[in-house]
């Protein structure tokens, strides 16, 4: 029903009705500017490249292959810009301690421990060579999905998958003087 | 357990609502981009001849180069009589002009390159 949906707005959008675009833009905005923001960890940031996604995405919306699914496609062309949005402007002082803060605040269950152990792991993820992030992160943001993962990337299943082994053992590698060190309880803390 | 936990910690990532204005940014966007007058297309059905012609002069420079330095002076006499020959042929064309067309041609390629290349950031 959906990329039903999605072909019909894509047929009128090619029909030259310009109006039909906001229904895909209102349908995927949310997906895609997380997708940004696991990237990039910055709002506006996420938010302007997920405007350009749109905008590359209507712009080469006659190159979309119906055997595809419209949601495939748009992943794919977004992963791609984000990608190479990344490697022009490097994220430098990843704003990911507003993250841990935010999550902490929202759920008083979840303690110090555990947001400073998260921030840990994401900035590990961050520090990761572009290849094994880019895997990782599509992997996570499609629920553990190798096969969505893939897709969005443009690779073979196999190769995501040997990416996503290594990315996970380097991950290990990083965190694990991490995990090591003793607990840091709250009476510490205060 | 370890893997668990980075599993855990990074499906669990925050979700966060785009602004109340995205949707009418992406469409400003996307009224003025329909707004502005298509690109003129690239004429390769028309450049395609003037490159091959241009690829297989350089290849056969590069050719004859790479027998020149590698062989006996009397057999890379012998060789580059086949390349005389053919710059005889095409001399008369060379003449006409053919050698500005060509370097007109890897301009706009240059260029060309350059523009898409930029865009493309």
């Amino acid at each position: 029903m959906g990329s039903q949906e999605d072909q019909a707005d894509v047929e009128r959008v090619l029909a030259g009705e310009l109006s039909a675009f906001e229904g895909i833009v209102r349908k995927w905005q949310r997906p895609l500017v997380n997708l940004a923001y696991r990237f990039c960890h910055d709002r506006s940031r996420a938010e302007e490249m997920a405007q350009e996604a749109f905008l590359r995405a209507y712009r080469s919306l006659g190159q979309w292959r119906r055997e595809a699914a419209f949601s495939t496609w748009l992943f794919a062309l977004a992963t791609n810009l984000y990608r190479n949005e990344l490697r022009r402007i490097p994220i430098h002082s990843s704003p990911l301690e507003n993250v841990a803060e935010l999550r902490a605040a929202s759920n008083p269950e979840v303690g110090y421990e555990t947001a400073v152990r998260d921030r840990a792991v994401r900035r590990a993820v961050e520090s990761l060579p572009e290849k094994y992030r880019s895997s990782l992160l599509l992997f996570y943001f499609h629920d553990m999905d190798v096969g969505c993962a893939a897709r969005s990337l443009g690779l073979p299943e196999g190769t995501v998958k040997a990416r996503l082994a290594r990315g996970r053992e380097m991950l290990a590698s990083k965190l694990s003087r991490f995990w090591e060190r003793p607990r840091v309880t709250h009476k510490e803390v205060s | 357990m370890k893997f668990d936990d980075i599993d855990r910690i990074l499906s669990d990532e925050v979700e966060i609502v785009p602004s109340s204005g995205f949707v009418e940014s992406v469409m400003d966007a996307v009224r003025a981009e329909a707004e502005m007058p298509q690109p003129i297309p690239f004429p390769w059905k028309r450049a395609i001849p003037g490159l091959l012609a241009l690829a297989a002069v350089v290849i056969l420079l590069a050719v004859e180069f790479t027998i020149y330095i590698r062989m006996d002076r009397d057999a890379a006499r012998a060789t580059s009589r086949t390349a005389l020959e053919f710059f005889a042929v095409i001399k008369p064309v060379w003449d006409a002009g053919a050698n500005w067309a060509a370097l007109g041609l890897s301009v706009s390629l240059g260029s060309l390159a350059v523009t898409k290349r930029m865009m493309s950031r």
